[in-house]
């Protein structure tokens, strides 16, 4: 861990910073509207429905399907090759938002659209935690 | 606004390391533009570029005010557009609104691109900078991972068994290969079949290697003018009839719409409505087919094709020579291919001499089209949209 992660880094907005300090302590947590109720992620500057600037901070279930898919076999970036090969997703959270992310613990032939999937939390430095996914089985 | 025309075209071979450098192979082509408009680099009032990563290719930026200063242009305005793959549709589109709006009368513009000197890996990690790099690029997504999760969503969304689609996209590369065969500018000269595509590398799940176009070098240049000095020049000007530019955001933000490209439907919108035209009065078409299955979705953004339907329209020919509307008669970016700067600008040039018949020695030409719009697509946010005519 720490210094040797080599792979980028997620880069933590004004408006995101909350998301990934949740992360660090393996919580996933959604920005909420205080007005329209709407949720965005990743995080917006303000409500993609309503343009308020007013919002909270709620804590996902991890939840979630996909909503669709593609398994990595070659042509990532060198810093990716070693991984391959990896799935991306697009994850239907419960919440509503529909995020990008990854399938960890799966072989690809496991992975369908429609699947149900719950989140893992991966401490890749000492600093920043992703979010990732895996199959409920 | 004034009508604006193009006066003058050039074209490089596209081709996988070129021994010349940006500059060399942005001169020659702009020269070539220059001699076919009948006038001299001196009657260049500005110049425009597309270049996306010259300083990462060559450790050269700038590009657009030493190549101009090469070639005799001096001391003109030269202007660098970055839009990733869009970028010199974008410098055309922008030098179309100065010629039209009065300000200048005649502008050359370029678009050049070195890819292959950066080697694959360096290529492969520049390239992933055009997606968003905040949140999407730690997780792995490249563009071929994106137009991936478009295929899958693709076949969910229409009901298209993932071997059927497999298929249609293999039609696609297919007829691109076989036109690029006739295209002496293109980089690969050579037919495949479909079981070639279905056997070859998978990349990024349904994405194999044949449905994907190649890294490449290359350069295109066009010069545009003013309809009262296009008529003085030339016996046959190509007209710009419509431009439209969108753009949207990271690819999560698309979600709601995908595998729609909602800033393609926006910016033909906006090239149709200026010209008055409807898909259907379209005599040929160039679109980015940077892979197969985001040919398909751009024939369907482009309103040639009802959704979900445009991969059984290469299967049946009616995206060839005689039928319903060709499209990448240039081999496309798949065949031809895909100097990322250059693309638009080649694209232009491929519509402008089609309309103007040059193509039949080439044993491509789109018999007495008067019509032909171009597609661009830059990263996940330029899309660009111009509509050429013969009147
Ligand atoms: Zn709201």
């Amino acid at each position: 861990m720490s210094t040797e992660y080599n792979k980028p880094l997620p880069v933590p907005q004004k408006w995101s910073q909350e998301f990934w300090k949740g992360t660090k302590d393996h919580k996933f947590l959604l920005k909420k509207c205080k007005d329209c109720g709407n949720i965005d992620h990743p995080p917006y500057y303000y409500c993609t429905e309503c343009m308020s600037l007013e919002h909270e901070w709620v804590e996902a279930s991890g939840k979630g399907t996909i909503y669709t898919y593609s398994t990595t076999y070659m042509g990532a970036p060198p810093v990716f090759t070693k991984e391959q090969p990896f799935t991306l997703a697009m994850i239907d959270l419960a919440e509503g938002p529909r995020m990008l992310s990854r399938i960890v613990d799966a072989g690809p032939e496991e992975i369908k659209i429609g699947a149900d999937v719950e989140v893992v939390f991966e401490d890749v430095t000492e600093d920043t935690t992703l979010v990732m996914f895996r199959l409920v089985k | 606004m004034r009508r604006v025309a193009v006066i003058g075209t050039g074209h490089s071979k596209f081709c996988f390391n070129s021994e010349k450098t940006q500059v060399e192979m942005l001169a020659e082509v702009a020269l070539d533009a220059i001699n076919e408009a009948n006038i001299t680099p001196k009657d260049v009032q500005a110049v425009n570029v597309g270049n996306v990563l010259g300083d990462f290719e060559e450790g050269q930026g700038m590009v657009q005010s030493f190549f101009a200063n090469d070639i005799g242009c001096f001391n003109v305005a030269a202007s660098r557009f970055e839009g990733a793959c869009a970028s010199g549709s974008m410098a055309v589109r922008d030098a179309v609104m100065w010629v039209a709006s009065g300000y200048y009368d005649i502008m050359l513009v370029g678009g050049v691109e070195k890819a292959t000197a950066m080697g694959t890996p360096l290529a492969t990690r520049t390239f992933a900078m055009f997606g968003d790099s905040r949140y999407e690029f730690p997780a792995g997504f490249t563009f071929p991972a994106v137009f991936a999760l478009l295929a899958h969503l693709y076949s969910n969304k229409y009901g298209i068994p993932l071997p059927a689609l497999k298929e249609q996209m293999a039609a696609v590369s297919v007829q691109s290969h076989e036109y690029a065969v006739k295209n002496p500018n293109a980089q690969i000269h050579k037919a495949i079949s479909k079981e070639d595509v279905l056997k070859s590398f998978m990349v990024s799940t349904p994405i194999q290697l044949q449905d994907a176009c190649p890294f490449s070098d290359g350069a295109a240049a066009v010069v545009i003018a003013s309809e009262e000095t296009a008529k003085k020049l030339v016996k046959k000007p190509v007209y710009f009839a419509g431009i439209g530019q969108a753009s949207s955001g990271k690819l999560s933000s698309q979600q709601k719409y995908l595998p729609r490209i909602r800033a393609r439907e926006l910016a033909s919108q906006q090239s149709y409505s200026m010209a008055g035209l409807t898909p259907k009065d379209m005599d040929l078409c160039e679109l980015h087919d940077c892979f197969s299955i985001a040919a398909m979705i751009a024939a369907e953004g482009l309103g040639f094709f009802d959704y979900g339907t445009s991969g059984l329209a290469w299967e049946k020919g009616q995206t060839r020579i005689g039928g319903k509307i060709p499209i990448n008669i240039s081999g496309g970016l798949k065949a031809k291919g895909h100097p990322i700067g250059a693309t638009g600008v080649s694209q232009v040039y491929e519509v402008t001499r089609q309309l103007r018949g040059d193509m039949a020695e080439q044993g491509r030409q789109v018999d007495g089209a008067k019509y032909g719009i171009i597609d661009t697509l830059g990263g996940d946010g330029v899309l660009v949209s111009m509509i050429l005519s013969t009147m």
